[in-house]
């Protein structure tokens, strides 16, 4: 006699709960939280994912677990938004956070952020530009002009902003990011201005030199892994950059170059939010993780970004050294991103951006 | 077994049976009430109280002419895309109901696939395919086609086409199951009355299919207004969704009185959206009702 066809109801029960039961198993062996084993107490460090913060993990985090028993539990993904919340609801789940500069300036304009205990973590040997109240730099990057050597094809690239402005003299499809921060400045020097007299911004003159190029930007990028899938696949022969990303993608073999003639260089920060009830041990974190031997090994093995600490020169080779944005000879041709500018302006100078972009 | 009612109080609450109804529903009420309404009039009092009541928030927005030039984009971007996946999903659907039962599960099966591969994966895939090495474009300039790529990506082709995407088989599902339903007799009937090929759809099929039409457009449409990976990754300059704009001042501005004020105007548009469709198709066909 044939069976009717459709399962039982046993069946199903039984298959929808294996599948139930493997996904649960799955999740428990989740792949996105690295836990540092040791025993004792507990650190919660949020950074940006990725190689950055893999190279974050070998130089400092595993070090400072194995050197005082402490247990580090990593989380990705920091933006200040989610530290508000944790603040306002006195709900941490992180201790320290890696954070980007304009989020740092928001977050102590709303208050959001522990002051820097100077007793436990030691500045002195900290470059002056990586100090700030409530968090204390700890890599240089850079955004700047890069571009695709072999899409280039033999044809002379560009030097500088003023060169990827003149679209006729070295033609190219050209990407930028979608954001008002860094494009102002961008036009500003393109248009003359020198870089030392950038701030405070002439944001007409900088809209009027933007208008001269805005046709020409055939992608307007918006995440960092976007910028470097563009310039890889020459969808954009130039683009504005973030170095360590375009070095990664060097070191892989993808034929970019990074021009640091006019290049805006910028930190990120560890800061602590306001209240956590870790905060001491948060301290103890940031002075171990700015020591210059720290800072040296991670951007001489693992990602070329600046470090912050003047020591740490001492640990890194010459060649390597060459490719870090705070590497003097890289150093004096950029401009640092004025933090206390961009901290009120953000707000009304994106709505201007977004109006102009759909203008 | 039969109730015992006591002849003169009448049947005590617990047991009548539109109680126990009651309480096999209450646990989905409970989570509703928990998980949707709770944090949605969260976000009602966020707008409204930054820190006394104020209407500041929603006036700033309708003032300003940023904000409607982008809603007024979002809804534009919505309604083609909605239009275009319906296009596409109908003839999927109308094909697939005459199709022999072998090759429709197979194209059924292929339309529950793409259900299953990420939303960002086959943003990506459409990269790959306009872009200026793209696919498309290798191969008609192979062919000699033409000399210069073609811009299909980072415009709002690439955008109608990246959401259009993901929106047919959210179309084409009820539109299809609808159409299961129809009798196909009564195009032939039609037929046999003396109407044409094309009289026969206008005035039989395409009515009768309407309720499937209005539930996939309804649902799309929805979506659509929503969506911001896409634009985000395959539009030009001109492609800014709502979303992005809330997204921006959550994150990146921490106005959140503001973004709620955005997200609270973009649910009442969407709610206003789903009252049209009720009155004029009735929400009870989307569950399996008939409008009465």
């Amino acid at each position: 006699m044939g069976r009717k066809k459709g399962m039982t109801r046993r069946e199903f029960l039984v298959s929808t709960g294996a599948v139930a039961g493997s996904a649960l198993v799955a999740a428990s062996v989740g792949p996105f939280v690295h836990t540092t084993m040791a025993k004792g107490k507990t650190l919660r460090v949020c950074s940006y994912g990725g190689s950055y913060q893999e190279s974050q993990r070998k130089a400092i985090l595993q070090p400072f677990a194995d050197k005082y028993g402490v247990k580090i539990v990593e989380a990705s993904g920091p933006d200040i938004a989610k530290i508000k919340a944790q603040v306002d609801n006195k709900q941490y789940q992180w201790d320290v956070v890696d954070l980007e500069t304009r989020h740092v300036a928001r977050g102590e304009l709303e208050n959001l952020l522990e002051p820097i205990d100077t007793a436990v973590v030691d500045l002195s040997r900290i470059d002056k530009k990586a100090i700030r109240k409530c968090a204390v730099g700890n890599i240089f990057w850079t955004t700047s002009l890069a571009y695709n050597k072999k899409a280039l094809g033999g044809k002379k690239a560009a030097g500088n902003w003023a060169d990827f402005w003149n679209v006729k003299g070295f033609p190219g499809p050209r990407a930028l990011q979608d954001q008002a921060p860094f494009n102002l400045e961008f036009a500003l020097i393109a248009d003359g201005v020198p870089m030392d007299k950038l701030y405070p911004l002439d944001v007409d003159r900088a809209f009027k030199k933007m208008d001269q190029i805005r046709d020409s930007i055939t992608v307007w990028w918006k995440n960092g892994a976007q910028q470097i899938q563009l310039l890889t696949s020459a969808e954009a022969i130039y683009s504005s950059a973030w170095n360590g990303r375009v070095n990664v993608a060097q070191r892989k073999g993808v034929p970019l170059e990074i021009v640091w003639e006019g290049g805006c260089l910028d930190l990120d920060w560890w800061c602590i939010p306001r209240g956590t009830p870790n905060k001491d041990l948060a301290m103890k974190f940031i002075d171990f993780a700015i020591s210059a031997e720290r800072q040296g090994e991670q951007m001489q093995k693992y990602i070329a970004y600046g470090p912050t600490n003047m020591d740490s020169f001492k640990y890194i080779t010459p060649e390597r050294a060459k490719d870090l944005p705070s590497y003097p000879e890289n150093l004096k041709k950029q401009f640092q991103m004025d933090a206390d500018y961009w901290g009120p302006k953000l707000a009304p100078l994106t709505e201007r951006w977004k109006t102009w972009m759909i203008s | 077994m039969k109730e015992e009612f006591n002849t003169i109080a009448g049947p005590r609450l617990w047991q009548k049976a539109g109680f126990r109804h009651f309480l096999l529903v209450s646990p989905a009420i409970v989570a509703l009430l928990l998980l949707f309404a709770y944090p949605i009039s969260r976000i009602l009092v966020k707008s409204l109280f930054d820190p006394g009541f104020t209407l500041k928030h929603y006036l700033y927005f309708f003032s300003s002419p940023l904000y409607i030039r982008v809603m007024w984009i979002t809804i534009e971007l919505s309604v083609l895309t909605t239009f275009t996946a319906l296009v596409i999903g109908y003839i999927l659907a109308y094909v697939l109901r005459r199709a022999r039962p072998g090759i429709r599960n197979v194209f059924l099966l292929a339309i529950v696939l793409s259900f299953m591969i990420s939303l960002l994966v086959r943003n990506y895939s459409w990269i790959l395919v306009l872009q200026r090495n793209g696919v498309i474009n290798i191969v008609l300039k192979y062919f000699g086609i033409i000399d210069q790529p073609v811009k299909l990506l980072h415009n709002k082709l690439g955008v109608v086409v990246g959401m259009t995407h993901i929106f047919v088989p959210y179309i084409a599902f009820p539109i299809y199951s609808v159409m299961m339903g129809m009798d196909l007799n009564l195009e032939k009937a039609a037929q046999n009355l003396g109407a044409s090929r094309w009289q026969t759809f206008w005035r039989v099929t395409f009515p009768l299919s309407l309720p499937g039409i209005g539930a996939g457009a309804l649902l799309v449409f929805i979506m659509a207004l929503g969506f911001f990976i896409t634009p985000a990754l395959l539009g030009g300059r001109k492609e800014q969704m709502l979303s992005n704009l809330i997204q921006i001042q959550v994150v990146d501005l921490l106005n959140w009185p503001f973004a709620s004020a955005m997200s609270t105007i973009l649910l009442i548009v969407t709610l206003f959206i789903f009252f049209i469709y009720n009155r004029f198709l009735g929400a009870e066909r989307l569950w399996g009702g008939v409008k009465t």
